[in-house]
């Protein structure tokens, strides 16, 4: 009977081949024999509930979480509803992290590429081989350019970032650049200029809010985003300025749909109003503040009605707003907001925002702008060696570079303001400037770049003008990349590491500061699905490696050598991560059960603090000690001092339309669209178009356009809306990938990288995202 | 009593896909008289099934010489349901068609080798995943500990399937419980875990290969499993209802 | 003893459109991915008013557990059934897919799940209430749109957030007698 078979099924015969000729080698099993027999059913994970807390890393928030382990698996990520900073909530991203270790796209293993750039041909090595392959590239770049610096490191903030810095430090090269430029450099810098620091507004119980461009429903920041409508105080007015009608906007007592770039003369107009109507706070400006007479001089021009032609809102209204705000100062607030990489002048947009809150009093007092408390932990006192052959970072020593990323600098009526056009004037030490770093490597001023680095950052997205970025890379003859997804800066590397996810690592304690200052740690919810590997084990890999090569260590004092090998490497890298944080917690007793337990840490039940900075003696960190309303610093930069109103540079041609990018609650720049069940709300992106307009130009709804800027061009369905202003176009980020790989994102919508300027703020370094014109066309 | 085939197949799945209870529980009704195997197709099927594991791993220097002098043995099989002798590229080019391919390419995996990506929501570690590492732990195995996989990759699955079969085979002296509890473990492998993958799978290699090797692979995996059932049928000595006719 | 009266009230005013409520009940229920499988959806309602004078509202809804379900009359199992706190629950294993149900639901709550081989909804999401734990909607939102809680006990929140505030419900010409209360 078994001998009548079909003919197809002839290898089960006896005569088969497959019998005889399949001799195997030994060693290829990769399953072996279980190690009790009886079987021991105790090491099932059976019928097992864990619950795990830690935080969220789907964004900047690092929201509080309690993973629910079931049966080994992460079964839902649930909000912890005792954080202090996220209050109980977490957001779609938030819960969708679920799959971030269970996605079969996550890189698995170290690869090297073998074929050209970007062609996608890899091998696989182990840690091993990689560690050495990283090590011997550093060491060539190091001795070919004598120059440490010509490798350059990019990272994006969290808490792994702290180890990248042990590797970039124990390579000595001064380049590094982070993703702050492209994000909130200008807010830092404007705030900073007036308080001597980025303070954070206390919605949850303020009585009047003034958010200009911040769309906080949307662009969740916690715990801005809970306060301002869960928490928020009764008869609490909320006004929003903004080009568009967002989720934020529709919550407001009153929209004004302002004239993209002209905030800041809202703002002045204010200042105008306050002042000639005599409704600032006169203690306060005398005690505190420096300038006050400059100011007052400045603003005499900008009356509302001056305002109401560059704004396009009612002078009325604009008066209203300034009489209202003052009326409910100190508990008013203007937003300062995260994200403000918006035009070029936008530093002197913060510094007006915050000359506002300032002469109104509305600073560190309950339900105003308050400076950041944080708990302080315990620092490793690591030295570094000092490396002779290392020179200062590119962005800095380069001089003239800047000319082609700052608009028209010849007739550049910025110049009145005294912005400079050769260099970044307040250049962050280590977040460097993105678009100045750039354009230094793409000339090769002042030496050449050679390596590249980069830690969870993909400037091929995020970086405007991807074509620039695209040249830089090219110009390297090294790239290595430490990420969870093939990103598309991955896919241009050389080698690519492979980085365990937030939910299946140690991260160490992090002190984030606020009015609700927390101390933060991770514990690992899972396993590690995969043979990833955390910064702190990477470094450390890499660090044993170099050791190994002494060309590396010919430019330092061997003294150094002995004590970094000692303070460094034995006493951090090869300890467990875990000896680390408890050293960061050796002044709080408690703290690292609590971290175990909570996943977060406060003093004092994380009540916020009011007024240390208004007590009798305090310094604000200016020139003067005082809160500067003419800023000296500026002065001797010669940079103008004042927020005078600056008038756009860049301007439309006809037809043209400002462009305008931002975010959705779902999704977290780049990273996140190929999330089943983030894509699944949304598919792709669409452009913002105005009624109006559209009519004009035969456009409707959902059908597809080309938007083209000077930069390049993107296809992306229109949406034709009442919600914008006829004058400027909007379409959120990170979409239109490069990647055909993305596969979920490839091909749907448009990515803003291939169409934004590279605009440049010469003041903090920053990048421009609205300076941008663009035409509309059907498809 | 004895079983149908097909009335096995269906207490396999009747049961939860989640964790299931001890093995011990389970198989008090049925017998199977290990005199009923086709010795010598269980044998052939053993070393397929392996052989095709050794394909669907990375190739290392070491796997690869394994395919490449293995081949041979093999024609009749890929002739029979990969319709060609695969023609195997040169180790240089082999290994990055299979991370672009299996591991990961432009943000993405193209045919992800994982049981698991081929049932709910297309993530790892699905429902199934658990009963199935209990299931591998209950006949007496595991992973070693060198080896970086989930359970539910394609080449353990099938090095576990021709484990089972090898078990079926050697342990002469073995109870009919512990060989019925082995066929359990064979069915539920390739019914539960392997079928659903292979259409899938082969849709997206040949979608996405550059070369024939794991399109041909491919199509005699595919081709295999949608011929299981008389396979089994015949290997394993089962009456059968509906595959009568196939056996004459 | 008195039964509970298991209820939701939102305060939809405040919602975010953020889609969190909607990704936490997709994974704590294991709710398929797919555009037709969900238990809980927000909808932007129709923008009213001409620019610059917008207004816009976001309404998340689900199973409203009526009180008087239609659901349930029609189901030829009676799979679908209404515990003694009021909430309307379906027994996957009696459930035979007929979809009566979902044709007679006047609020469209319900789909075919893959996961369960059964017509399913909102369950209130009485496995974690049964363990002292809010609903993953309710937990997870970041402006608490949602409260859930016993309508007989009166210090409950939802009970003073309805005898303290004037509310709707969705509806009401259906005479379903909904568990789910919008306040104004
Ligand atoms: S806002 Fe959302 S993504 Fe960001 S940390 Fe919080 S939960 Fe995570
Ligand atoms: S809303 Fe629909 S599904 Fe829910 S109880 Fe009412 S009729 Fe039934
Ligand atoms: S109560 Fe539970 S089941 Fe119902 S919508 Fe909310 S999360 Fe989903
Ligand atoms: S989670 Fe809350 S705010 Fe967000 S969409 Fe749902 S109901 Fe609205």
């Amino acid at each position: 009977m078994k001998k009548k078979l079909m003919s197809r099924r002839k290898f089960l015969g006896l005569s088969s081949s497959a019998i005889a000729g399949a001799l195997f080698g030994p060693n290829l099993n990769m399953l072996t024999a279980a190690p009790t027999d009886p079987f021991d059913y105790s090491i099932l994970p059976k019928g097992t509930r864990e619950y795990i807390a830690s935080n969220c890393a789907m964004c900047v928030n690092k929201c509080g979480i309690i993973g629910e382990v079931v049966n080994g698996k992460l079964h839902k990520i649930n909000p912890n509803p005792r954080h202090v900073k996220s209050r109980g909530m977490l957001c779609a991203k938030g819960n969708a992290g679920v799959s971030l270790p269970y996605s079969p796209d996550r890189l698995k293993t170290p690869l090297l590429r073998t074929g050209k750039r970007g062609e996608g041909k890899w091998k696989e090595i182990s840690w091993d081989e990689a560690f050495k392959y990283v090590a011997k590239n550093l060491a060539d770049l190091k001795q070919k350019y004598e120059n440490r610096s010509s490798v350059a490191f990019a990272s994006t903030e969290g808490f792994q970032e702290e180890f990248y810095y042990y590797l970039v430090n124990s390579f000595g090269s001064l380049n590094t650049v982070r993703h702050t430029t492209l994000c909130l450099s200008t807010n830092i810098q404007g705030w900073s200029s007036v308080f001597g620091s980025f303070p954070d507004a206390d919605l949850a119980n303020a009585e009047y809010v003034l958010m200009l461009g911040s769309d906080r429903a949307q662009a969740l920041i916690t715990p801005d985003s809970v306060d301002f409508q869960r928490y928020k105080p009764k008869g609490q007015k909320l006004i929003v300025l903004d080009p568009r009608f967002t989720e934020t906007g529709a919550k407001a007592d009153r929209w004004y749909p302002i004239k993209p770039r002209t905030d800041q003369g809202f703002v002045l107009a204010m200042i105008n109003v306050i002042i000639s109507e005599n409704l600032y706070d006169h203690k306060f400006v005398e005690t505190y503040t420096h300038g006050f007479e400059e100011l007052k001089e400045l603003v005499a021009e900008y009356t509302p009605e001056w305002a109401e032609k560059k704004c396009e809102i009612a002078a009325d209204e604009i008066r209203k707003t300034a009489r209202e705000f003052a009326d409910h100062a100190p508990r008013s607030v203007i937003y300062p907001g995260r994200r403000s990489s918006f035009y070029s002048h936008e530093v002197y947009v913060r510094q007006t925002f915050a000359i506002l809150a300032a002469i109104c009093g509305c600073w560190d007092t309950k339900g105003a702008v308050v400076p950041k408390s944080s708990i302080k932990l315990a620092s490793h006192d690591v030295m570094f060696p000092f490396f002779n052959l290392t020179r200062d970072r590119v962005d800095r020593e380069a001089v003239n570079l800047v000319k082609d990323v700052v608009p028209s600098a010849v007739q550049c009526p910025m110049i009145g303001t005294g912005l400079p056009d050769d260099s970044c004037a307040f250049l962050s030490e280590k977040d460097g400037s993105w678009i100045t770093f750039r354009e230094a490597v793409l000339q090769d001023d002042p030496y050449p770049v050679r390596g590249f680095f980069c830690f969870k950052q993909n400037p091929v997205q995020s970086v405007p003008n991807v074509k620039k970025t695209m040249k830089m890379l090219e110009k390297m003859e090294f790239i290595c990349v430490i990420e969870q997804q093939m990103s598309d800066t991955a896919w241009y590397a050389d080698i690519v590491l492979p980085h365990s996810t937030y939910l299946e690592s140690w991260d160490p304690a992090h002190s984030i500061g606020g009015i609700w200052p927390i101390v933060e740690m991770r514990q690992p919810v899972i396993k590690p699905l995969f043979d990833t590997k955390t910064m702190f084990e990477i470094s450390g890999g890499i660090i044993h490696e170099m050791l190994k090569i002494p060309s590396l260590w010919d430019d330092i004092d061997p003294v150094d050598l002995v004590d970094f090998k000692k303070n460094v490497v034995e006493d951090i890298l090869d300890k467990p991560i875990q000896d680390y944080i408890k050293h960061q917690l050796v002044n709080h007793p408690g703290a690292y059960k609590q971290l175990l337990k909570e996943g977060f840490y406060t003093v004092d039940g994380g009540r916020p603090t009011y007024g240390k900075t208004l007590k009798p003696g305090f310094r604000f960190k200016s020139k003067t000690g005082k809160i500067e309303l003419f800023n000296e610093r500026y002065k001797e930069f010669g940079l103008f001092p004042l927020p005078k109103y600056c008038e756009p540079e860049i301007l439309p041609d006809p037809g043209q339309y400002r462009f305008l990018v931002g975010r959705t609650a779902w999704n977290t720049h780049t990273s996140t669209q190929n999330n089943p069940y983030l894509w699944e709300i949304q598919k792709e992106n669409a452009v913002w178009l105005n009624t109006g307009e559209a009519k004009k130009k035969g456009i409707v709804d959902g059908e597809y356009v080309r938007i083209k800027s000077k930069i390049g061009e993107q296809r992306i369905k229109a949406y034709v809306t009442e919600k914008i202003r006829p004058d400027c176009v909007f379409y959120v980020n990170g979409w239109g990938r490069k990647s055909p790989g993305m596969s979920r994102a490839y091909k749907s919508g448009a990515s803003e990288a291939e169409i934004i300027d590279d605009v440049l703020d010469t003041i903090s370094g920053g990048v421009c995202m609205h300076e941008t014109f663009v035409t509309i066309k059907k498809a | 009593m004895e079983m149908s085939f097909e009335s096995l197949k269906e207490t396999i799945f009747a049961q939860s896909r989640t964790l299931r209870p001890g093995m011990q529980d389970k198989h008090e009704t049925s017998a199977w008289d290990k005199n009923r195997l086709d010795v010598e197709s269980a044998l052939a099927l053993k070393n397929i099934f392996f052989y095709l594991s050794l394909i669907f791993r990375y190739p290392t220097e070491q796997i690869y010489s394994e395919i490449a002098g293995h081949l041979e043995a093999f024609t009749d099989f890929f002739t029979d349901y990969g319709g060609a002798v695969p023609e195997l590229p040169p180790i240089d080019d082999l290994q990055p068609e299979y991370i672009s391919l299996f591991v990961n390419n432009q943000g993405f995996v193209p045919a992800a080798p994982y049981a698991s990506c081929y049932q709910g929501d297309g993530l790892l570690m699905s429902d199934n995943f658990y009963r199935l590492r209990q299931i591998i732990m209950e006949s007496g195995f595991m992973l070693d500990a060198s080896v970086h996989e989930l359970e539910d990759h394609l080449a353990v699955l099938l090095e576990f399937c021709s484990s089972l079969l090898n078990t079926l085979v050697e342990k002469n002296n073995s109870s009919d419980k512990n060989l019925m509890a082995c066929i359990y473990a064979l069915l539920e492998i390739s019914y539960r875990y392997i079928e659903p993958l292979v259409d899938d799978f082969t849709d997206k290699i040949n979608s996405y290969a550059s070369y024939d090797f794991y399109k041909v692979t491919g199509k005699a995996l595919k081709s295999l499993f949608h011929d299981a059932d008389p396979i089994y049928v015949q290997l394993l000595g089962f009456r059968s209802n509906s595959t009568n006719e196939l056996q004459g | 003893m008195k039964n509970k009266r298991y209820a939701i009230v939102l305060d939809t005013k405040k919602c975010l459109n953020c889609k969190a409520c909607t990704v936490a009940c997709k994974f704590e229920n294991f709710v398929p991915v797919g555009d037709d499988t969900y238990r809980i959806w927000v909808t932007e309602l129709p923008l009213q008013g001409k620019f610059p004078h917008l207004h816009q509202e976001y309404q998340t809804s689900q199973c409203q557990h009526c009180e008087n379900a239609p659901c349930e009359k029609v189901c030829p199992t009676k799979a679908t059934f209404t515990t003694p706190e009021g909430v309307v629950l379906v027994d996957y294993k009696k459930c035979i897919l007929c979809k009566a149900c979902m044709t007679a639901c006047p609020y469209d709550a319900r789909f075919v799940s893959e996961h369960h081989e059964s017509v399913e909804k909102c369950t209130f999401c009485m496995h974690r209430v049964s363990e002292g734990r809010e609903p993953a909607c309710v937990e997870t939102c970041p402006v608490r749109v949602r409260e859930f809680g016993d309508l007989n006990d009166p210090n409950s929140k939802v009970s003073r957030l309805l005898s303290s505030r004037p509310y709707l419900q969705l509806k009401p010409e259906k005479n379903t007698r909904p568990r789910l209360f919008y306040v104004l």
